[in-house]
């Protein structure tokens, strides 16, 4: 059932929150095991909060504009009444002392938290193979990839195990694996949604955002969870529109940039094709496309991975088993146990970026990799503010080929990172994205596109991702 | 000039041993000689993927750190009462009545 089916059919009380919830859960239960979407479920603390809203919607309340809508939580976003381990042993079964800001709203507006989804450990991943729980299974092709870091919440949906899921984005782990899996998904402008309870991971990158069935359910969920928080210094203090207003607007009149850069050498024949008709369809919609180029586009992963890890090695530098998570127990000395905390702690991919964080971060290496990469970073960003003075979106494919096979990247760490070629620039320049599908390949596989729009202009973007899915 | 190469080869792989087991130290991270090996092997890598960027001629561009121009908002300093300590306590390994129990420093 679509979001907005479940939220009416709640209101009217054609069916009640506990039962939708009993629904859902009975599937997962039922399923979970051969994908592994979710790592944290509790049926009783489901259906307590289910039982809450059917009370509130039994005294009158008629504003809830999630009414009984289960949704899956990404395990690196912080509940309590879930443990949040961000797949990682390090943290146990950690249970967070409160909720993130986005959690508060999403129950407020009476959507019920179905469970905590499996990712790639500190969402440092773009498979969901590096997690301390095992890998998540692509519910399209359960020998394939999901992708990451958001792969759970991403199955989650595409399984139909909720109405929608919250993931996180810092280089494109809510984007790729809406692409693998053929779901929407949106990455806010840096700023609009708070990450007060979203576990660091690059926080100049990081955005929490929804995964949905369609375009207007993940406007539903954006209008819920964005807005500025006290709580959060780097959101911003700026209005939220109704995202939902310009879904039926239409293309005519607008301009869609296609940048050349994301065209070449690389990109599978059957993902171009989809992506080109998808821009054509476009334009018989009454867009103008109009040719582009992103010069800097070829830098964009070195950056990233670059700044990605040296903000990481900061904001994992708090995990040393003194006030949460796991402790080695045998140390005899403090020093000890933080070294074998850490290193039992941690799996090889986040030890990785550890490792190339600290180095580019470190004495006589700072301004040759961090400083050179936060300067590039502003050519990578001007790119796209010289494009927008053009156009109102950028069309792009999510990624170079459709899912691949479980196991097939592993072993080379370089391979993976190519992976977010396309999804990375979004991140850098702090501009909204959205992911959705556009066909299939010759084996099946969802293809995703993914429009790129102006810091804070996420209607435009979901305006022309609704009219493509309409078509 | 094939041997040359070749000690060239092992000197840069010792080389990268040793600024990986640095940074471990610096990261609080323990390896084993296998995983220092393995982490030397794949950040040579990447950190020689990272050289791209010199291609770029940045002597005259601005740093990014921050995408979004915003200037570090302040707010009053209200103190908010936190009163479920023992939901932060609960998840500390090991307490000494109201303090946490760690190893010796020294």
């Amino acid at each position: 059932m679509a979001l907005k089916e479940i939220v009416q059919n709640t209101l009217s009380g054609k069916i009640k929150p506990t039962q939708t919830a009993q629904e859902y859960l009975d599937k997962i239960a039922e399923q979970n095991a051969e994908i592994n979407a979710f790592v944290h479920l509790d049926q009783n603390t489901v259906l307590k909060d289910a039982l809450e809203i059917e009370k509130k919607l039994a005294s009158g309340e008629k504003s809830l504009s999630l009414a009984g809508v289960p949704v899956a939580i990404k395990d690196n976003i912080c509940t309590k009444n879930f443990p949040t381990t961000c797949a990682s042993k390090i943290l146990g079964h950690y249970v967070s002392p409160y909720n993130a800001t986005v959690i508060k709203r999403l129950k407020e507006a009476g959507a019920v938290i179905i469970g905590k989804t499996n990712m790639d450990e500190f969402a440092m991943g773009s498979s969901n193979e590096h997690s301390a729980y095992g890998p998540v299974k692509n519910p399209v092709d359960t020998e394939r990839t999901p992708g990451g870091s958001s792969g759970g919440s991403a199955a989650a949906v595409a399984a139909d195990f909720c109405a929608a899921s919250l993931g996180s984005d810092t280089g494109g782990s809510i984007r790729l694996p809406a692409s693998f899996c053929g779901i929407v998904a949106i990455k806010p402008t840096y700023g609009r949604i708070s990450r007060y309870g979203l576990v660091a991971f690059a926080s100049s990158l990081d955005q929490i955002g929804p995964l949905a069935k369609n375009v207007e359910d993940t406007a539903i969920i954006l209008n819920v969870i964005s807005g500025h928080d006290k709580n959060d210094s780097t959101s911003l203090n700026v209005s939220v529109p109704d995202f939902t207003a310009d879904l039926n607007k239409g293309v005519a009149g607008l301009k869609i940039g296609i940048p050349a850069e994301y065209f070449a050498e690389g990109l599978d024949e059957e993902v171009k094709e989809a992506v080109m008709n998808a821009a054509t369809s476009l334009e018989k919609e009454g867009a103008e496309l109009v040719n582009i180029n992103l010069p800097h586009t070829e830098y964009a992963v070195p950056t990233y991975y670059i700044i990605a890890p040296a903000e990481a090695s900061a904001n994992l530098a708090r995990y040393d088993g003194v006030r949460y998570g796991f402790r080695d127990s045998a140390s005899k000395t403090l020093s000890e146990m933080y070294k074998k905390t850490r290193s039992e702690g941690f799996g090889p991919e986040v030890t990785l970026r550890i490792i190339l964080g600290t180095f580019v971060l470190s004495s006589g290496y700072y301004d040759a990799y961090y400083n050179k990469a936060l300067k590039v970073r502003t050519l990578i960003r001007n790119d796209f503010m010289e494009a927008f003075k053009k156009v109102d979106a950028v069309l792009t494919p999510v990624s170079p080929t459709t899912a691949f096979k479980i196991g097939e990247k592993t072993d080379d760490p370089l391979k993976m990172y190519l992976s977010d070629i396309f999804t990375i620039p979004c991140n850098l320049a702090g501009l909204p994205g959205i992911a959705l599908p556009c066909g299939k390949d010759r084996s099946g596989l969802p293809i995703g596109m993914q429009l790129m729009g102006k810091h804070l202009d996420e209607a435009t973007i979901l305006r022309i991702a609704n009219c493509y899915e309409k078509l | 000039m094939l041997v040359n190469f070749i000690i060239l080869e092992d000197y840069m792989k010792e080389e990268t041993k040793k600024a990986v087991a640095h940074v471990a130290g610096l990261a609080k991270l323990k390896l084993t000689e296998e995983q220092l090996a393995k982490y030397a092997g794949q950040a040579e890598k990447i950190i020689d993927y990272f050289h791209k960027l010199n291609k770029l001629d940045t002597s005259k561009i601005t740093p990014t750190a921050h995408a979004i121009d915003v200037v570090s908002p302040l707010r009053n300093d209200d103190v908010e009462i936190f009163k479920e300590i023992n939901l932060i306590t609960n998840e500390t390994p090991e307490m000494d009545g109201p303090f946490i129990q760690v190893p010796k420093v020294i």
